[in-house]
Protein backbone atom coordinates (compact mmCIF):
# COMPACT_ATOMS: atom_id res chain seq x y z
CA UNK A 1 0.00 0.00 0.00
CA UNK A 2 3.16 2.10 0.23
CA UNK A 3 2.93 5.38 -2.62
CA UNK A 4 6.33 5.84 -4.55
CA UNK A 5 6.40 9.66 -3.91
CA UNK A 6 8.10 9.89 -0.28
CA UNK A 7 5.60 11.04 2.62
CA UNK A 8 5.68 14.80 2.53
CA UNK A 9 3.01 17.23 5.05
CA UNK A 10 1.83 18.99 2.10
CA UNK A 11 -0.11 17.55 -1.10
CA UNK A 12 1.91 17.99 -4.10
CA UNK A 13 0.44 20.29 -6.71
CA UNK A 14 -1.57 18.23 -8.64
CA UNK A 15 -4.64 21.13 -10.03
CA UNK A 16 -4.27 21.02 -14.11
CA UNK A 17 -5.04 23.67 -15.88
CA UNK A 18 -8.48 24.74 -15.59
CA UNK A 19 -9.03 27.96 -18.27
CA UNK A 20 -12.02 26.28 -20.64
CA UNK A 21 -13.27 24.52 -17.72
CA UNK A 22 -14.19 27.16 -15.43
CA UNK A 23 -17.39 28.17 -17.23
CA UNK A 24 -18.58 24.44 -17.68
CA UNK A 25 -18.28 23.95 -13.95
CA UNK A 26 -20.33 27.40 -12.80
CA UNK A 27 -22.82 26.30 -15.43
CA UNK A 28 -22.90 22.55 -14.08
CA UNK A 29 -23.38 23.89 -10.43
CA UNK A 30 -26.80 25.26 -11.21
CA UNK A 31 -28.42 21.95 -12.05
CA UNK A 32 -29.85 20.10 -8.58
CA UNK A 33 -30.30 16.03 -9.17
CA UNK A 34 -28.46 15.90 -12.51
CA UNK A 35 -31.60 17.25 -14.37
CA UNK A 36 -29.65 20.16 -16.59
CA UNK A 37 -31.33 18.89 -20.05
CA UNK A 38 -31.05 23.01 -21.07
CA UNK A 39 -27.76 23.23 -20.78
CA UNK A 40 -25.09 22.28 -23.25
CA UNK A 41 -21.58 21.60 -21.80
CA UNK A 42 -19.24 23.71 -22.95
CA UNK A 43 -16.23 21.07 -22.88
CA UNK A 44 -18.71 19.47 -26.23
CA UNK A 45 -16.68 20.71 -29.28
CA UNK A 46 -19.53 22.43 -31.33
CA UNK A 47 -20.51 19.72 -34.53
CA UNK A 48 -20.46 16.78 -32.33
CA UNK A 49 -22.71 14.85 -31.23
CA UNK A 50 -21.99 14.24 -27.53
CA UNK A 51 -22.33 16.05 -24.52
CA UNK A 52 -20.80 15.59 -21.36
CA UNK A 53 -22.26 17.07 -17.91
CA UNK A 54 -22.33 16.05 -14.19
CA UNK A 55 -18.96 15.47 -14.17
CA UNK A 56 -17.14 14.64 -10.87
CA UNK A 57 -14.88 12.69 -8.69
CA UNK A 58 -15.33 11.52 -5.29
CA UNK A 59 -13.12 12.79 -2.73
CA UNK A 60 -10.20 9.74 -2.04
CA UNK A 61 -9.35 9.58 2.04
CA UNK A 62 -5.78 10.12 1.83
CA UNK A 63 -4.23 6.65 1.81
CA UNK A 64 -6.61 5.15 -1.00
CA UNK A 65 -4.46 4.51 -3.90
CA UNK A 66 -7.73 4.84 -6.47
CA UNK A 67 -10.16 6.84 -7.08
CA UNK A 68 -13.19 7.69 -9.21
CA UNK A 69 -14.82 10.08 -11.89
CA UNK A 70 -18.63 9.90 -12.79
CA UNK A 71 -20.10 11.83 -15.29
CA UNK A 72 -23.30 11.82 -17.81
CA UNK A 73 -22.42 11.22 -21.40
CA UNK A 74 -25.30 11.98 -23.98
CA UNK A 75 -25.08 11.25 -27.84
CA UNK A 76 -27.10 13.41 -29.23
CA UNK A 77 -26.38 12.48 -32.76
CA UNK A 78 -27.73 10.03 -35.48
CA UNK A 79 -24.72 7.41 -35.48
CA UNK A 80 -23.64 5.46 -32.47
CA UNK A 81 -20.37 6.26 -30.45
CA UNK A 82 -18.63 3.91 -27.44
CA UNK A 83 -16.57 5.29 -24.90
CA UNK A 84 -12.90 3.93 -25.53
CA UNK A 85 -10.59 5.17 -22.87
CA UNK A 86 -9.99 8.25 -20.35
CA UNK A 87 -6.68 9.64 -19.37
CA UNK A 88 -5.09 12.00 -17.03
CA UNK A 89 -1.99 14.03 -16.47
CA UNK A 90 0.83 12.42 -15.38
CA UNK A 91 1.24 13.96 -11.81
CA UNK A 92 -2.36 13.06 -11.37
CA UNK A 93 -2.97 8.88 -11.12
CA UNK A 94 -0.61 6.23 -12.63
CA UNK A 95 -3.16 4.62 -15.10
CA UNK A 96 -6.80 5.25 -15.85
CA UNK A 97 -9.41 2.51 -16.62
CA UNK A 98 -13.06 2.33 -17.47
CA UNK A 99 -14.65 -0.04 -15.12
CA UNK A 100 -18.27 -1.44 -14.27
CA UNK A 101 -19.44 -2.54 -10.72
CA UNK A 102 -21.75 -5.00 -10.86
CA UNK A 103 -23.50 -7.45 -8.88
CA UNK A 104 -22.04 -11.19 -9.31
CA UNK A 105 -25.49 -12.75 -8.96
CA UNK A 106 -27.05 -11.60 -12.44
CA UNK A 107 -30.78 -10.80 -10.66
CA UNK A 108 -29.61 -8.61 -7.99
CA UNK A 109 -27.74 -5.94 -11.40
CA UNK A 110 -31.20 -4.35 -12.26
CA UNK A 111 -32.23 -2.52 -9.65
CA UNK A 112 -29.66 -1.36 -6.47
CA UNK A 113 -32.22 1.74 -5.33
CA UNK A 114 -33.44 -0.05 -2.32
CA UNK A 115 -36.83 0.85 -3.80
CA UNK A 116 -38.55 -2.97 -3.11
CA UNK A 117 -37.09 -3.43 0.16
CA UNK A 118 -38.91 -5.86 2.38
CA UNK A 119 -38.48 -8.88 4.74
CA UNK A 120 -35.86 -11.52 3.95
CA UNK A 121 -34.88 -14.75 4.99
CA UNK A 122 -31.71 -14.91 2.45
CA UNK A 123 -29.10 -15.83 4.14
CA UNK A 124 -25.90 -14.61 2.25
CA UNK A 125 -26.10 -11.58 0.33
CA UNK A 126 -25.14 -11.24 -3.06
CA UNK A 127 -21.16 -9.53 -4.21
CA UNK A 128 -20.55 -6.74 -6.04
CA UNK A 129 -17.33 -6.70 -8.30
CA UNK A 130 -15.68 -4.27 -9.93
CA UNK A 131 -14.63 -5.42 -13.80
CA UNK A 132 -12.47 -3.48 -16.63
CA UNK A 133 -14.59 -3.15 -19.80
CA UNK A 134 -13.38 -1.88 -23.22
CA UNK A 135 -15.66 0.29 -24.04
CA UNK A 136 -19.04 2.39 -23.23
CA UNK A 137 -21.61 2.20 -25.31
CA UNK A 138 -23.67 5.67 -26.89
CA UNK A 139 -26.31 4.24 -29.17
CA UNK A 140 -27.59 7.16 -31.38
CA UNK A 141 -29.81 9.04 -29.54
CA UNK A 142 -28.77 7.35 -25.86
CA UNK A 143 -27.14 8.21 -22.72
CA UNK A 144 -24.88 6.88 -20.97
CA UNK A 145 -24.63 7.48 -17.03
CA UNK A 146 -21.45 6.97 -15.26
CA UNK A 147 -22.31 6.74 -11.38
CA UNK A 148 -21.33 5.11 -8.66
CA UNK A 149 -22.06 1.15 -8.26
CA UNK A 150 -22.11 1.06 -11.99
CA UNK A 151 -20.10 2.47 -14.53
CA UNK A 152 -16.89 4.87 -14.10
CA UNK A 153 -13.57 6.20 -14.54
CA UNK A 154 -10.98 4.52 -12.20
CA UNK A 155 -7.93 6.13 -11.48
CA UNK A 156 -5.11 3.88 -10.23
CA UNK A 157 -1.96 4.80 -8.38
CA UNK A 158 -3.41 8.30 -7.57
CA UNK A 159 0.06 10.19 -6.83
CA UNK A 160 -2.11 12.49 -3.99
CA UNK A 161 -5.20 12.47 -2.60
CA UNK A 162 -8.27 13.97 -4.06
CA UNK A 163 -9.40 16.75 -2.40
CA UNK A 164 -12.90 18.90 -2.31
CA UNK A 165 -13.20 21.36 -4.50
CA UNK A 166 -10.26 19.82 -6.82
CA UNK A 167 -10.80 20.06 -10.45
CA UNK A 168 -9.23 17.55 -12.50
CA UNK A 169 -8.86 17.39 -15.86
CA UNK A 170 -9.90 14.72 -18.47
CA UNK A 171 -9.76 13.38 -21.88
CA UNK A 172 -11.85 11.17 -23.25
CA UNK A 173 -11.91 9.00 -26.27
CA UNK A 174 -14.76 8.54 -28.40
CA UNK A 175 -14.63 6.25 -30.93
CA UNK A 176 -16.06 8.69 -33.71
CA UNK A 177 -16.18 11.89 -32.02
CA UNK A 178 -12.83 11.27 -31.40
CA UNK A 179 -11.28 13.41 -28.15
CA UNK A 180 -12.08 16.10 -26.05
CA UNK A 181 -11.72 17.31 -22.42
CA UNK A 182 -13.63 17.87 -19.48
CA UNK A 183 -13.24 18.91 -16.16
CA UNK A 184 -14.37 17.07 -12.82
CA UNK A 185 -15.18 18.69 -9.83
CA UNK A 186 -14.03 16.93 -6.66
CA UNK A 187 -17.09 16.35 -4.33
CA UNK A 188 -19.77 14.13 -2.94
CA UNK A 189 -21.80 14.29 -6.01
CA UNK A 190 -22.07 16.22 -9.34
CA UNK A 191 -21.64 19.50 -8.84
CA UNK B 1 -26.74 17.83 0.53
CA UNK B 2 -29.87 17.16 2.50
CA UNK B 3 -31.15 19.89 0.36
CA UNK B 4 -30.98 18.24 -3.05
CA UNK B 5 -31.93 14.96 -1.38
CA UNK B 6 -35.06 16.34 -0.32
CA UNK B 7 -35.56 18.33 -3.47
CA UNK B 8 -35.21 15.13 -4.92
CA UNK B 9 -38.30 13.59 -3.45
CA UNK B 10 -36.70 11.57 -0.33
CA UNK B 11 -39.04 9.77 1.89
CA UNK B 12 -37.70 9.55 5.55
CA UNK B 13 -41.42 10.08 7.20
CA UNK B 14 -42.96 6.92 9.58
CA UNK B 15 -41.95 4.17 12.42
CA UNK B 16 -41.16 1.27 10.48
CA UNK B 17 -37.44 0.50 9.34
CA UNK B 18 -37.24 1.29 5.66
CA UNK B 19 -34.16 -1.24 5.01
CA UNK B 20 -33.91 -4.94 4.81
CA UNK B 21 -35.23 -6.11 8.36
CA UNK B 22 -34.64 -10.23 8.19
CA UNK B 23 -37.55 -12.91 9.57
CA UNK B 24 -35.22 -14.52 12.00
CA UNK B 25 -33.32 -11.19 12.68
CA UNK B 26 -29.25 -12.41 12.72
CA UNK B 27 -27.56 -12.95 15.60
CA UNK B 28 -23.79 -11.31 15.55
CA UNK B 29 -23.62 -11.35 18.74
CA UNK B 30 -20.81 -14.13 19.40
CA UNK B 31 -18.94 -12.88 16.39
CA UNK B 32 -15.41 -12.22 17.64
CA UNK B 33 -13.18 -9.91 15.39
CA UNK B 34 -9.65 -8.08 16.37
CA UNK B 35 -9.43 -4.33 16.12
CA UNK B 36 -6.84 -2.82 13.62
CA UNK B 37 -5.27 -0.72 16.31
CA UNK B 38 -4.20 -3.10 18.57
CA UNK B 39 -5.60 -6.45 18.04
CA UNK B 40 -8.14 -6.78 20.49
CA UNK B 41 -10.91 -9.07 20.33
CA UNK B 42 -14.19 -7.34 20.35
CA UNK B 43 -17.44 -8.45 20.21
CA UNK B 44 -20.17 -7.37 17.49
CA UNK B 45 -22.70 -5.70 20.25
CA UNK B 46 -23.00 -2.56 20.28
CA UNK B 47 -22.64 -1.06 24.26
CA UNK B 48 -26.33 -0.23 25.78
CA UNK B 49 -28.42 2.18 23.96
CA UNK B 50 -25.78 2.40 21.47
CA UNK B 51 -25.34 1.16 17.64
CA UNK B 52 -22.84 -0.49 15.35
CA UNK B 53 -22.74 0.36 11.53
CA UNK B 54 -21.07 -2.68 10.34
CA UNK B 55 -19.47 -2.70 6.75
CA UNK B 56 -17.26 -5.29 5.05
CA UNK B 57 -14.91 -3.87 2.73
CA UNK B 58 -11.55 -2.94 1.70
CA UNK B 59 -9.92 0.69 1.07
CA UNK B 60 -8.34 0.26 -2.54
CA UNK B 61 -11.77 0.11 -3.74
CA UNK B 62 -12.29 3.51 -5.98
CA UNK B 63 -16.33 2.92 -5.82
CA UNK B 64 -18.92 1.20 -3.76
CA UNK B 65 -16.47 1.26 -0.49
CA UNK B 66 -15.85 4.94 -0.88
CA UNK B 67 -19.78 5.29 -1.69
CA UNK B 68 -21.21 3.32 1.02
CA UNK B 69 -18.89 5.26 3.26
CA UNK B 70 -19.89 8.78 2.09
CA UNK B 71 -23.47 7.80 2.09
CA UNK B 72 -23.00 6.21 5.39
CA UNK B 73 -21.04 9.42 6.98
CA UNK B 74 -24.04 11.87 5.65
CA UNK B 75 -27.01 9.53 7.01
CA UNK B 76 -24.85 9.87 10.48
CA UNK B 77 -24.10 13.39 10.55
CA UNK B 78 -27.32 14.15 9.72
CA UNK B 79 -28.42 12.66 13.32
CA UNK B 80 -28.83 15.20 16.42
CA UNK B 81 -25.46 15.39 17.85
CA UNK B 82 -26.78 13.21 20.91
CA UNK B 83 -27.59 11.11 18.17
CA UNK B 84 -24.97 10.26 16.01
CA UNK B 85 -22.78 10.18 19.29
CA UNK B 86 -24.40 6.85 20.02
CA UNK B 87 -23.45 5.68 16.84
CA UNK B 88 -20.07 3.95 15.75
CA UNK B 89 -19.16 2.88 12.45
CA UNK B 90 -17.17 0.03 12.32
CA UNK B 91 -14.72 -1.16 8.84
CA UNK B 92 -14.22 -4.70 8.46
CA UNK B 93 -11.47 -5.73 5.86
CA UNK B 94 -11.71 -8.23 4.12
CA UNK B 95 -8.14 -7.50 2.41
CA UNK B 96 -5.60 -7.18 4.91
CA UNK B 97 -2.78 -7.70 2.95
CA UNK B 98 -3.32 -4.22 1.45
CA UNK B 99 -5.21 -3.05 4.47
CA UNK B 100 -2.67 -2.32 7.04
CA UNK B 101 -4.00 -0.94 10.78
CA UNK B 102 -2.65 2.34 9.26
CA UNK B 103 -4.32 2.44 6.34
CA UNK B 104 -7.58 1.20 7.84
CA UNK B 105 -7.21 4.17 10.21
CA UNK B 106 -6.14 7.06 8.21
CA UNK B 107 -9.07 5.67 5.59
CA UNK B 108 -11.89 5.60 8.43
CA UNK B 109 -10.98 8.40 9.80
CA UNK B 110 -11.61 10.40 6.28
CA UNK B 111 -15.54 9.82 6.80
CA UNK B 112 -15.63 9.46 10.71
CA UNK B 113 -13.80 11.07 13.42
CA UNK B 114 -14.57 7.82 15.90
CA UNK B 115 -14.96 4.81 13.64
CA UNK B 116 -13.81 1.73 14.29
CA UNK B 117 -11.49 -0.51 12.47
CA UNK B 118 -11.44 -4.26 12.67
CA UNK B 119 -8.72 -6.36 10.87
CA UNK B 120 -7.59 -10.34 11.15
CA UNK B 121 -4.65 -11.87 9.58
CA UNK B 122 -6.53 -15.36 10.52
CA UNK B 123 -8.10 -16.03 7.15
CA UNK B 124 -10.72 -18.66 9.13
CA UNK B 125 -11.61 -15.63 11.78
CA UNK B 126 -12.41 -13.51 9.00
CA UNK B 127 -14.38 -15.87 7.28
CA UNK B 128 -16.59 -16.76 10.40
CA UNK B 129 -17.20 -13.05 11.28
CA UNK B 130 -18.46 -12.59 7.61
CA UNK B 131 -20.71 -15.63 7.54
CA UNK B 132 -22.24 -14.97 10.35
CA UNK B 133 -23.67 -11.62 8.75
CA UNK B 134 -24.60 -13.32 5.65
CA UNK B 135 -21.25 -11.45 4.13
CA UNK B 136 -19.20 -13.17 0.83
CA UNK B 137 -15.96 -11.89 -0.30
CA UNK B 138 -13.30 -13.01 -2.79
CA UNK B 139 -9.90 -11.94 -2.97
CA UNK B 140 -8.73 -12.70 -5.96
CA UNK B 141 -4.63 -14.67 -5.96
CA UNK B 142 -1.99 -12.26 -5.58
CA UNK B 143 1.81 -12.33 -4.23
CA UNK B 144 3.07 -10.39 -1.16
CA UNK B 145 3.20 -7.13 -2.00
CA UNK B 146 0.93 -6.36 -4.94
CA UNK B 147 -1.07 -3.76 -5.00
CA UNK B 148 -3.49 -4.05 -7.77
CA UNK B 149 -6.12 -6.95 -7.74
CA UNK B 150 -9.35 -7.47 -7.47
CA UNK B 151 -11.89 -8.53 -4.75
CA UNK B 152 -15.60 -9.15 -4.70
CA UNK B 153 -17.55 -8.36 -1.66
CA UNK B 154 -21.14 -7.96 -0.54
CA UNK B 155 -21.63 -4.21 -0.50
CA UNK B 156 -24.30 -4.22 2.87
CA UNK B 157 -24.18 -2.32 5.87
CA UNK B 158 -25.67 -3.77 8.81
CA UNK B 159 -26.81 -1.85 11.86
CA UNK B 160 -26.28 -4.16 15.38
CA UNK B 161 -28.19 -3.42 18.25
CA UNK B 162 -27.33 -3.65 21.67
CA UNK B 163 -28.08 -6.98 21.85
CA UNK B 164 -25.82 -8.39 19.22
CA UNK B 165 -28.69 -8.40 16.37
CA UNK B 166 -28.69 -7.43 13.20
CA UNK B 167 -31.86 -4.64 12.98
CA UNK B 168 -31.54 -3.47 9.73
CA UNK B 169 -29.15 -3.55 6.81
CA UNK B 170 -28.75 -1.35 3.73
CA UNK B 171 -28.24 -2.18 0.31
CA UNK B 172 -25.68 -0.43 -2.00
CA UNK B 173 -27.20 2.86 -2.70
CA UNK B 174 -29.77 3.29 -0.35
CA UNK B 175 -31.12 6.65 0.40
CA UNK B 176 -28.87 8.61 2.91
CA UNK B 177 -32.09 10.36 4.14
CA UNK B 178 -33.49 6.53 4.84
CA UNK B 179 -30.61 5.29 6.54
CA UNK B 180 -31.02 8.28 8.86
CA UNK B 181 -34.71 7.81 9.26
CA UNK B 182 -33.49 3.90 10.92
CA UNK B 183 -30.82 4.84 13.03
CA UNK B 184 -33.43 7.74 14.62
CA UNK B 185 -36.27 4.99 14.48
CA UNK B 186 -33.59 2.35 16.31
CA UNK B 187 -32.08 4.38 18.53
CA UNK B 188 -35.60 5.94 20.27
CA UNK B 189 -36.31 2.86 20.35
CA UNK B 190 -33.37 1.80 22.50
CA UNK B 191 -33.41 4.33 24.53
CA UNK B 192 -37.07 3.83 25.83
Amino acid sequence: MSTPQPHIASRPRRRVRLLTAIAAAAALALSACGDDSDSTSDATPSGTAIEVTDVWARPSPMVATAGAAYMLIRNNGNEDDALLTASVADDVAGAVELHQSRAVEPDMGGDMSGDDMGTTDSTMAPMMEMVAVDRIELPAGGTASLQPGGYHIMLLDLLAPLAEGDQLELTLSFEVAGEFVVTAVVGDGAP
Amino acid sequence: MAVVAFACGADAGGDALSGVVRDPPLDVASVQFSTADDGRLIRMQAPPGELLVVYFGYTSCPDICPTTMSDLSIAVHDLPDELAERVTTVFATVDPDRDTADVLGEYLGHFFADGLTLRTEDADVLAAAATAFGVQYEVADHRPGDRTYEVAHTAVTYVVDDTGTVAVEWPFGFETTRMTADLRTLLEKEST
